[in-house]
C-alpha cells in the first residue's frame, strides 16, 4: 500500500451463515478496490449489491470470510486507525434522548479530544450544518433529514482523514441535498479522502471522482465517471440565441457536409436545479450559508522533534 | 369491514410473532424442566411429595405465565406502537378497539399454549413423586422413574425435533420446540398411563391450573391495557405491584371499611386468592365445576374492564 | 465558502509530512501530527467518563429512574406504617431495618441485574453501538464506562434509601424518647475460642471410631467433610445442673468502664424452656480480674443478653482488659426442666463497644453497593452476548441459583446425596455456592439489626471481591465477546 492509498480491498469475500455454518448468502464476492488520497469514490449497486456489507467490513463491524482490507495502513479494527476516520451510516442511529450539542461532545470524548477544543469544534460544526437553533432539543424529536445533518457532524467531529457515508443524502430535501454535496467537494478539496455509497445515481454522478459498480457481491465495472459515460462516437456541440430557422439551417448543413443524421434539441434545467432557483428565490442567503467549519481547514503544525 | 374477521388474523400474526421470540420458548421450557426434575431432586420423604410437585409446577405456571403474558403484551403493543407496525396496521379500516382485542387474543393464546405442557408436566411429576405404596409384599415409597424419564424424554425430544428441524428445513428453532414441547408433554403424559399402575393420575390438579390461567388471562389483558400507554419495564412493575397487592390484600384491607379508601382499594384489586386452589386440594378437595365457571366468568369480566380501558387508552394516544 | 477552500488543505498538508518522513505509510494518525483524537491516560479516562456520563444521562432521562425512586421511597417510607410491630423499640427497629433495607435491596438487585442486561442488548438491537464502536474506543473502555454509571446510579439509590431509613429512625427514636440500652449501636463480636472446624471434625470422628459409631458405607474423607460443614452449626445440650465454660479473647482490649455485653441465642422451644434457670459467670482471666454473677430465669426468650460493667471485672483501674471467661450453669430442677440447646459457635459471643452505629450503616450500604457493582458487572457480560429478554431471564436464572446454593448445600446430608438426582442438585449448588461465596458471604442488614458491627475483613472482601476482582473478570469476558462477535445488524 502506497502513501497515496487509503483504503486497499484485496480478494474480499464475505459469506453469511447460518448455525450449523452453511453459507446462507454470499454477500461480497472477489472484491479487489483501491481508493486514493483525496479522492471521492463512490460504490454503487442495486439493493443487497453488498455496498453495505462492504463498508461493515471496512469499518471493522463484519469481519471478512477472506481477503484483505488495509484501511490507512492497517487493519479496520486497529483503534488507532479509527481515530482517523468519520462515519455516516444510512440510519442515523442516534441516541434519541441527547441534544445535537451533546452528542458532539459525547463523540468528541470518545476521541479523547479535550472539552475546550471539543466545544470550539461542536459550536462550528452547528453553525455548519444549521442546527444551532435546534442545538438543545432532543434528537429524537427531530425530522429525518435534521438527523442526517447530526450525524454529518458527528462523522467530521475528529477532522477525518478518511470519511465513510453511506447514503449521505438520503431522507435530504433538495436544499440539503445540494449543500451536502457541496461539503463533500469542499471535504475532497482540502484532501479529504470519501467513500460514498447511494441510490441516487444524479447525486453521484455529481460529487464522484471514481465510481465502482456492485451487483449481487460482485464487481462489475469501475473507473472514472467522465471515462465510464463518455460516449466516443458523438459529439454535441451548444449554441446560445439561434432562432429556429437558423438551427434549421445549420443543421442541414451538417448534414449534408457529414452524411450522417443531426439530432437537435434545445436543453433544459434539471429539476433540481430548477427547485433551487425557485426556493432558492427569496433566500439566497440560506443557500449560500453551507460553509466549511473552519476547524475542517485548520492546518496544523508537525510536532517539534 | 367486520371486526370479527379482521380479529383473527391480528391475533394469529400476534401468536405468532410471540412464539418467536426465543424468551418464550425459554420461559416454557425452563418453566416444564423444573416441574418435571421436582421428583428427581425431593430431597425428604415426608408423604406429601405429590402435593409438592403439583404446587411447584402451579407455581411455575403462575410465576413463568405471568412473565409471558407481560412479556408479549410489551412487545406486541408497546413495541409495534414504538416501531410504527401499530400504525400500519390502524392505517388500514381496523378500529383501535378491535386491534387491543385481537392483541390480547394473540398473547394469551401464547399463555395458553404453555400452560397446557405445564399442565401436562405437572400430572406427570405429580404423578411420579414418591408414593406410598403397599402392594403385595412391597411397602415403602415408589418413585416412578419411568414417568419421570418419559417427560424429561419429552422434554429432551423438543429439543432434538428443533434442531432437526432447524437443520433440515430451517425451522425456527424455539418456534419449533415451543409446539413440540406442548405435543411432547401431552404425549408422556399419556404413555405414563401405561407405565405407571400403582398410582392414579390426579386430574384434580388440572381444574386448579385452569383457575390459575383464568387469573393469567386477567394479567394478561391488564398488561394489554398498560401497553398502550407504557412501555415494557412500566408495564412489568405494575403488574407485579398488582399481583403483590392482589396476593396480599385480604390481609393488607380485609378490615377495611367499605366507604374508605381502603376499601375502594380492597374492591378494586382482584382478590387472586380466589384463582390459587392448592390448599383446597391438598386437604383432599376437589374443586367444582360450577366453582371453575363462575370464576372463569369473573375473570372475564375483568378482562372485558380492562381491555375496555385499554381501547380508550388506545383511542386517545398519537401512532407516530 | 470559497475562500476557506482555497486554503491549504488539511490532509495536504498532512500528506506533506508524511512524505517528509514524519508518518510512516500507515504509521499511526499521532506519530506525525497533533491528531483529531488523542491516546494518553487522560484520553483513555475520558472515553469512560463518557461512556459513563451517556448511560447515566440516559438513565436519568427516561422514565424508570423516576419509577424506581417512587417505588423505593414507597418502601422506606410506607412500609414500616403497613406492617404492624410488637410495640417494642427492638421490633420497630426490626421492621425500620431489616424489612425495609432487605426489601430495597432485593429490588435494586432485580433492578440492577435487568438494567445492566439491556445496555448493550438494546444499543446492538437498535444499531446505536456502530457509531460508538467505530469510534476509538476500545471494548473494555465501552464495558467499564457502562459499569460504572450503574454503580454510581446505584450508589445514588443505596444512599437515598439508607438516608431515609436513617432519617425515620432517628425521628422514632426522638419520638419514641428510647434510652441509650435501646438504641441501635455498633459492638465488636467476639465468639468463644473454640479447635478450628476441621479439627474439631477429626475430634469428633475419633471419638465415633473409639465408640464404633460411624455411620456405613461413607468413606473417612466423607465424614470428616460432612463433620466439618456442620461444625458451625454443632449444638451444646445443657442438662440441668451442667456447667459449660467458653473463654474470648476480644481482638480489642476493652477500657475500663465500657460495658461488656453477654449474648445467648437459645435453639428450645417455649414449652421446654419455661422451667430452665440458670447463672451466668462472666470473669476476666487478666491479672487482678473479679468474676461477675449474673441470676437469669426467664429462658423463653429467643436470646438472652445482659451487660457487666467492665470496672466489676478487674481491680485495676484502668487496664485495658484482654481476656474473659464465661461460664454458663443449668440451675434448673431436674425433675421438671429440660436441657436448653444453643450452637456454640454462632449464639454464644461477648459484645464490646465498637464505633458509631452510623459508621456501621456506612459499612453495610458499602458491602449492598458492592453485591449491586457484582450484579451490574454479570448484567453487562450477559448483555454483551445475548439479546435482552434471553439476557435477564438467563441472569435473574443464575441469580435465584446463587440465593438457593447456600441453603441446599446446608441443609443436605450424605445420605440424602446417595440418590443420582440429589448428588448432581447438590454438586452444581455446591459448585455455585464456592463459586460466589466471597460475594455474599455477609449479612450487612442483620448484623446492622443486631448492632453488631461489620468487620473490616468482610468489607474488606468484598471491596477488592465484588469492586474489582469480579468486575475485571466480567469485563475481561465481556471485551472478549464484543471484540469477537460481529456487530452489524445485517451479520445473521
Amino acid at each position: 500500500m502506497t502513501t497515496d492509498t487509503v483504503i486497499e480491498i484485496r480478494a474480499l469475500r464475505k459469506v453469511f451463515r447460518d448455525f450449523w455454518r452453511r453459507p446462507t448468502v454470499v454477500a461480497v464476492d472477489n472484491l479487489n478496490l483501491t481508493v486514493h488520497r483525496g479522492e471521492v469514490f463512490g460504490l454503487l449497486g442495486p439493493n443487497g449489491s453488498g455496498k453495505s456489507t462492504t463498508i461493515k467490513m471496512l469499518l471493522g463491524l463484519l469481519y471478512p470470510t477472506s481477503g484483505e482490507i488495509n484501511l490507512l495502513g492497517a487493519a479496520p479494527t486497529d483503534t488507532a486507525v479509527k481515530a482517523r476516520i468519520g462515519y455516516l451510516p444510512e440510519l442515523s442511529h442516534l441516541h434519541p434522548f441527547l441534544t445535537p450539542r451533546e452528542t458532539l461532545g459525547y463523540y468528541a470524548s470518545l476521541f479523547g479530544i479535550p472539552s475546550r477544543e471539543a466545544k470550539r469544534r461542536t459550536e462550528q460544526l452547528l453553525r455548519m450544518v444549521d442546527l444551532e437553533a435546534a442545538a438543545d432539543r432532543p434528537v429524537g424529536m427531530f425530522s429525518k433529514g435534521m438527523a442526517r445533518r447530526v450525524g454529518l457532524a458527528q462523522a467530521l467531529i475528529n477532522r477525518p482523514e478518511l470519511l465513510i457515508l453511506d447514503e449521505p443524502t438520503s431522507g435530504l430535501d433538495p436544499i440539503g441535498t445540494r449543500e451536502v454535496k457541496d461539503l463533500i467537494r469542499l471535504l475532497a478539496k482540502g484532501g479529504v479522502s470519501i467513500l460514498t455509497t447511494s441510490h441516487l445515481l444524479a447525486d453521484t454522478e455529481d460529487i464522484c471522482d471514481r465510481v465502482a459498480i456492485l451487483d449481487r457481491g460482485v464487481l462489475q465495472s469501475e473507473g472514472k465517471i467522465a471515462d465510464l459515460l463518455r460516449q466516443p462516437d458523438a459529439v454535441r456541440f451548444q449554441i446560445a440565441g439561434l432562432d429556429e430557422a437558423a438551427a434549421a439551417e445549420l443543421r442541414r448543413k451538417l448534414e449534408s457536409e457529414t452524411g450522417r443524421l443531426v439530432k437537435q434539441d434545445y436543453p433544459a434545467l434539471s429539476l433540481e436545479s430548477y427547485f433551487l432557483q425557485v426556493v432558492s428565490k427569496g433566500r439566497r442567503a440560506d443557500v449560500e450559508r453551507f460553509e466549511l467549519a473552519p476547524f475542517l481547514l485548520e492546518r496544523e503544525e508537525p510536532p517539534h522533534a | 369491514m367486520n371486526s370479527a374477521v379482521q380479529l383473527f388474523p391480528i391475533a394469529r400474526t400476534t401468536w405468532l410473532e410471540a412464539i418467536q421470540q426465543p424468551v418464550a420458548f425459554l420461559m416454557a421450557f425452563v418453566s416444564v424442566a423444573i416441574t418435571l426434575l421436582v421428583p428427581v431432586f425431593e430431597f425428604h420423604h415426608f408423604g406429601e411429595e405429590g402435593r409438592l410437585a403439583r404446587d411447584s409446577g402451579l407455581s411455575c405456571l403462575l410465576l413463568f405465565g405471568l412473565v409471558l403474558a407481560i412479556g408479549t403484551a410489551g412487545r406486541s403493543v408497546a413495541g409495534e406502537i414504538e416501531s410504527g407496525t401499530a400504525a400500519a396496521v390502524i392505517g388500514k379500516p381496523v378500529s383501535r378497539f378491535t386491534f387491543v382485542l385481537a392483541k390480547w387474543l394473540g398473547g394469551f393464546g401464547v399463555v395458553a399454549f404453555y400452560a397446557v405442557a405445564q399442565i401436562a408436566a405437572l400430572l406427570i411429576a405429580e404423578r411420579s413423586s414418591a408414593h406410598f405404596v403397599a402392594e403385595g409384599d412391597y411397602v415403602g415409597d415408589v418413585t416412578d422413574w419411568w414417568g419421570v424419564a418419559l417427560g424429561i424424554g419429552g422434554l429432551l425430544l423438543s429439543l432434538a425435533i428443533g434442531a432437526w428441524a432447524h437443520y433440515r428445513w430451517r425451522w425456527r428453532f424455539g418456534v419449533t420446540v415451543f409446539v413440540s414441547l406442548t405435543v411432547s408433554q401431552l404425549a408422556a403424559a399419556a404413555l405414563t398411563q401405561v407405565t405407571n399402575h400403582w398410582v392414579a393420575m390426579d386430574f384434580r390438579a388440572v381444574p386448579a391450573a385452569l383457575l390459575v390461567l383464568a387469573a393469567l388471562a386477567v394479567f394478561s389483558s391488564l398488561a394489554t391495557a398498560l401497553a398502550t400507554r407504557l412501555k415494557s419495564g412500566a408495564t412489568f412493575a405494575f403488574c407485579f405491584a398488582v399481583l403483590l397487592l392482589g396476593l396480599s390484600g385480604d390481609a393488607l384491607f380485609g378490615d377495611a371499611a367499605a366507604f374508605s379508601w381502603r376499601g375502594l382499594l380492597s374492591g378494586v384489586l382482584p382478590d387472586l386468592q380466589n384463582f390459587w386452589m392448592c390448599d383446597a386440594i391438598a386437604h383432599g378437595g376437589r374443586i367444582g365445576w360450577r366453582y371453575l365457571a363462575e370464576a372463569t366468568a369473573t375473570a372475564l369480566t375483568t378482562c372485558a374492564v380492562f381491555l375496555c380501558l385499554g381501547g380508550w387508552l388506545f383511542s386517545h394516544r398519537d401512532l407516530g | 465558502m470559497r475562500e476557506n477552500a482555497r486554503k491549504p488543505a488539511p490532509c495536504m498538508a498532512r500528506h506533506q509530512t508524511a512524505e517528509q518522513g514524519g508518518c510512516p505509510p500507515g504509521g499511526t494518525h499521532s506519530a506525525s501530527y497533533p491528531p483529531g483524537a488523542s491516546f494518553g491516560g487522560g484520553a483513555y479516562m475520558r472515553r469512560i467518563t463518557a461512556v459513563s456520563a451517556l448511560a447515566f444521562r440516559a438513565a436519568l432521562r427516561t422514565r424508570t429512574v423516576l419509577a424506581l425512586l417512587v417505588l423505593l421511597a414507597l418502601v422506606v417510607l410506607a412500609l414500616p406504617h403497613v406492617i404492624r410491630g410488637d410495640g417494642t423499640p427492638e421490633g420497630a427497629l426490626q421492621i425500620r431495618l431489616v424489612y425495609t433495607l432487605t426489601l430495597s435491596f432485593g429490588i435494586l438487585c432485580l433492578v440492577t441485574l435487568w438494567a445492566a442486561c439491556s445496555l448493550f442488548s438494546a444499543e446492538i438491537d437498535s444499531a446505536r453501538i456502530e457509531l460508538t464502536v467505530v469510534k476509538p474506543v476500545t471494548p473494555a473502555q465501552l464495558w467499564y464506562g457502562k459499569w460504572l454509571a450503574l454503580v454510581a446510579l446505584d450508589a445514588l439509590m443505596i444512599l437515598l434509601v439508607y438516608g431515609g431509613v436513617y432519617a425515620q429512625l432517628r425521628w422514632t427514636i426522638h419520638r419514641g424518647n428510647w434510652s441509650e440500652a435501646q438504641r441501635p449501636a455498633s459492638r465488636f463480636v467476639t465468639h468463644p475460642q473454640l479447635p478450628s472446624v476441621q479439627e474439631e471434625a477429626r475430634q469428633v470422628y475419633q471419638q465415633w471410631a473409639a465408640e464404633k459409631k460411624l455411620p456405613p458405607k461413607l468413606s473417612k474423607a466423607d465424614v470428616l467433610r460432612e463433620l466439618a460443614n456442620k461444625a458451625p452449626d454443632r449444638y451444646s445440650i445443657i442438662s440441668p445442673g451442667e456447667r459449660v465454660s467458653w473463654r474470648f479473647a476480644p481482638r480489642r482490649a476493652v477500657r475500663a468502664g465500657d460495658p461488656v455485653q453477654v449474648r445467648m441465642r437459645l435453639d428450645t422451644e417455649f414449652s421446654t424452656s419455661e422451667a430452665v434457670s440458670g447463672r451466668y459467670l462472666l470473669s476476666c482471666t487478666d491479672e487482678g480480674g473479679h468474676t461477675v454473677e449474673t441470676a437469669w430465669r426467664d429462658f423463653t426468650q429467643k436470646a438472652i443478653e445482659f451487660t457487666v460493667d467492665s470496672r466489676q471485672l478487674t481491680a485495676a483501674t484502668n487496664a485495658p482488659l484482654r481476656n474473659f471467661e464465661l461460664v454458663f450453669e443449668h440451675t434448673g430442677d431436674e425433675k421438671v426442666s429440660s436441657a436448653i440447646m444453643t450452637r456454640f459457635r454462632k449464639d454464644v459471643c461477648l459484645l464490646t463497644p465498637g464505633g458509631s452505629f452510623e459508621a456501621n450503616l456506612a459499612r453495610s450500604a458499602l458491602i449492598e453497593l458492592g453485591v449491586l457493582a457484582a450484579l451490574a458487572a454479570l448484567g453487562l457480560t450477559l448483555s454483551a452476548c445475548l439479546s435482552l429478554p434471553v439476557a435477564a431471564f438467563t441472569g435473574t436464572l443464575l441469580l435465584l441459583l446463587f440465593v438457593v446454593s447456600d441453603s441446599i448445600n446446608t441443609v443436605t446430608i450424605a445420605e440424602e446425596r446417595k440418590n443420582i438426582g440429589n448428588r448432581i442438585g447438590y454438586w452444581v449448588s455446591e459448585y455455585v455456592n464456592r463459586a460466589v461465596a466471597f460475594t455474599s458471604q455477609t449479612d450487612p442488614i442483620g448484623a446492622l439489626a443486631d448492632g453488631e458491627r461489620i468487620g473490616d475483613a468482610d468489607l474488606f472482601r468484598t471491596m477488592v471481591g465484588n469492586y474489582l476482582v469480579l468486575p475485571a473478570l466480567f469485563c475481561f469476558g465481556g471485551a472478549w465477546i464484543l471484540r469477537r462477535r460481529e456487530l452489524a445488524e445485517n451479520s445473521k
